[in-house]
């Protein structure tokens, strides 16, 4: 060979390298198991598992939450000789829907299953493709409401039995005047419909509905308006970084009355970037994962699966876990538990629809049918209080 | 609808139809110099805030943050001037638009490189709110308008007041008579195009205690900042911060009072209606002759 065709191959190898590096945006991790496996596995390769995730963009805030909890998760399971080990390859949708579709088209021959899109953005534009075939698709989105039957599963119960618990709650703290302030999205508006059309059932009086752009620089006319209605709390439903635009416009109409976020808000880095801008009581609905203590004796073994989870967690990142982590451990725990002993992404998805149940984190429990992808968890939701001094989290009683 | 609440509302109004109306002044103050609409104003700006947060973010002071801000916002304009702009002088309208089009297009993928797509905000100079009455504003909100508002002014002076700002003008309308009349075009032009860069970047860096900036939402503020500068005929620095300061209390009192759903939808609306309204009572033209 020439030597100015050396040169050129030599140039176009190290470019297609540094193409291939910087467009694919997947990365593999098999973490070293910590003993070999034992001989009722050794049939089985690894369960390949792919990881749709937002790590840049809009939505990175959540995304690192969710790959720490799928990281950890990855690293609990294969630590155990015993089990099936699995490997997870991850990918970046970049906080798009476009992207969370090439995300699933690079993992779906590869993959037995994959978890993810944990955002609706991505799932929804997953969801049409990945429904009727293989691999099966688990999400901790908790909108989409899975066919019967279909290759997605859903972790999180629906936004209604969402609303639902947190009107309980107000109910139950005597709040009966309630404005609600949404993002104009379809998480949004359906956490809207929700709260309008669940309002009665809980004798509460929704004062205001506010919605806002995700986009907007700007929600203070809305919290102008939830102030001058004065509610005896405000319910939000928003995801990302306008999260702190909304905060800083709650806290800059002076509005005091305590304030309940969705799940997805539940975010250290961002509640962080928001500083003191937070009215005085924030609240989430959560489980009670983030409060081991009050887990009664009778669930000991959910008690130390928590306490040996948040210690790694603390270990490993040196944070106290969010919920979104907790979510995507599970739904990481789940897949490994349903493919411990099955060979194809089609039997895997019949051992999800078993009936039996799934050990989680977030929740103790988890269980799916065939005809209900939406999974029965147990127990219930909690609530837990915001301290912007510790940045830190309490239950609320 | 209380007074507090109408004078918050429209406070939000004001704060962010500033953010418009500097976009829209730099708008103008292009255009003036060199025929020039310069899409590339809105990731500019939000380069310059991405940078006071990155300055942050390591350790510098918040000062620190928004001069360097406003220097990158300057810089960024002074390279497009010479590496692009100058190199096509005489090209046509929709071939100048391009350019400053495929510019926005690399600042915002400069963003990315630099700072990473992830949304950022920051501390403000001051802190604190101050309340008069019902009314209620965060410090930061008042030095972002009152700065902003000063730097246009001083702007607005250079434009109108020196011989300097009547030889942009002049080199704007015909850069070749300008020329032989002894004008530096060339520097001219560049000195411009560095003010108008250092006040976006300014603008950028003071506005992050606002509002949450990622490198996406540059186009969207550059779209903003034309309707600023339109508002008023595209021809004056004050016109373009009014036109700003109507667009963003026509939103702010649109999401208050009409919808929040269709909040920009209702702004577009009245604005439309204004200006049809406005044309047949000449009030724009009035508004443009006092400014």
């Amino acid at each position: 060979m020439k030597r100015g065709t050396r040169l050129w191959a030599f140039l176009v190898a190290i470019v297609s390298l540094w193409l291939f590096v910087a467009c694919g945006g997947s990365e593999e991790a098999t973490p070293s198991p910590s003993a070999s496996p034992t001989s009722g596995q050794q049939a089985l390769r690894p369960l390949q598992i792919g990881h749709i995730v937002d790590q840049t963009g809009a939505l990175a805030p959540l995304g690192a939450s969710y790959l720490r909890g799928v990281e950890l998760a990855t690293e609990i399971w294969n630590a155990d000789a015993t089990r099936r080990k699995v490997t997870v390859r991850v990918c970046d949708s970049q906080s798009t829907g476009e992207g969370a579709l090439a995300c699933y088209r690079q993992l779906e021959g590869w993959a037995d299953a994959i978890v993810g899109p944990n955002l609706f953005v991505g799932l929804a534009s997953v969801r049409g493709v990945a429904s009727g075939k293989p691999p099966v698709v688990i999400s901790t989105v908790p909108f989409v409401e899975p066919p019967a039957n279909s290759y997605i599963f859903q972790t999180i119960p629906n936004v209604e039995d969402a609303v639902a618990v947190v009107f309980q709650y107000f109910q139950r703290k005597g709040i009966r005047r309630v404005a609600t302030l949404t993002s104009n999205d379809q998480p949004g508006n359906l956490a809207k419909d929700a709260a309008s059309k669940l309002a009665g059932n809980y004798n509460i009086q929704l004062v205001r509905s506010e919605v806002f752009d995700p986009q907007a620089q700007n929600v203070a006319p809305q919290a102008q308006n939830i102030a001058a209605a004065q509610p005896e709390a405000v319910f939000v439903w928003t995801a990302g970084a306008q999260l702190i635009t909304v905060l800083r416009a709650i806290h800059g109409a002076n509005i005091t009355v305590p304030v309940m976020l969705n799940y997805a808000s539940m975010n250290l880095p961002l509640l962080r970037q928001a500083g003191n801008d937070v009215p005085p009581e924030l609240l989430f609905f959560a489980t009670d994962v983030f409060d081991p203590s009050s887990v009664a004796a009778n669930r000991q073994a959910y008690k130390d699966r928590i306490e040996t989870f948040n210690r790694q967690y603390q270990a490993k990142y040196g944070a106290v876990p969010d919920l979104l982590a907790y979510a995507t451990a599970d739904i990481l725990f789940i897949v490994a538990q349903a493919g411990a002993n099955v060979d194809s992404p089609a039997v895997l998805k019949q051992a999800l629809e078993s009936g039996a149940e799934f050990q989680g984190v977030l929740f103790e429990g988890y269980s799916f049918s065939r005809e209900q992808h939406v999974a029965r968890v147990k127990p219930g939701f909690s609530f837990l209080r915001w301290n912007p001094s510790s940045a830190t989290w309490s239950l609320a009683r | 609808m209380s007074l507090a609440q109408l004078l918050n509302v429209g406070w939000s109004g004001i704060w962010l139809g500033t953010l418009y109306g500097a976009i829209g002044v730099g708008l103008v103050l292009s255009f003036r110099s060199a025929r020039l609409v310069n899409l590339s104003l809105g990731p500019v700006l939000v380069f310059g805030g991405m940078l006071a947060a990155w300055v942050q973010t390591h350790g510098g002071t918040t000062a620190g943050g928004v001069l360097a801000a406003s220097a990158a916002g300057a810089a960024l304009s002074l390279a497009q001037e010479t590496a692009m702009l100058r190199r096509l002088r005489g090209a046509s309208g929709s071939m100048l638009l391009l350019a400053t089009l495929s510019a926005s297009i690399i600042v915002a993928g400069l963003i990315v490189i630099f700072f990473g797509r992830d949304p950022v905000t920051g501390e403000g100079l001051v802190g604190g709110s101050l309340s008069l009455g019902g009314w209620s504003a965060s410090w930061d909100s008042i030095v972002f308008v009152a700065v902003v508002v000063g730097a246009s002014t001083l702007l607005w002076a250079f434009a109108e007041a020196s011989p300097y700002g009547k030889a942009v003008s002049a080199s704007g309308h015909d850069p070749a008579a300008a020329a032989m009349l002894g004008i530096d075009v060339r520097l001219l032009r560049s000195l411009v195009m560095g003010l108008i860069g250092g006040l976006v970047g300014l603008a950028g860096g003071l506005f992050l205690p606002l509002a949450v900036l990622d490198f996406s939402i540059g186009l969207r503020l550059t779209l903003f900042g034309f309707v600023a500068g339109a508002v008023f005929g595209y021809e004056s620095l004050p016109g373009a911060l009014l036109g700003g300061w109507l667009f963003g209390l026509l939103d702010a009192f649109g999401t208050a009072y009409v919808s929040s759903v269709f909040s920009e939808a209702v702004a577009f609306g009245a604005l439309l209606v204004l200006i049809v309204a406005g044309r047949r009572l000449l009030l724009f033209e009035s508004i443009l002759r006092w400014t």
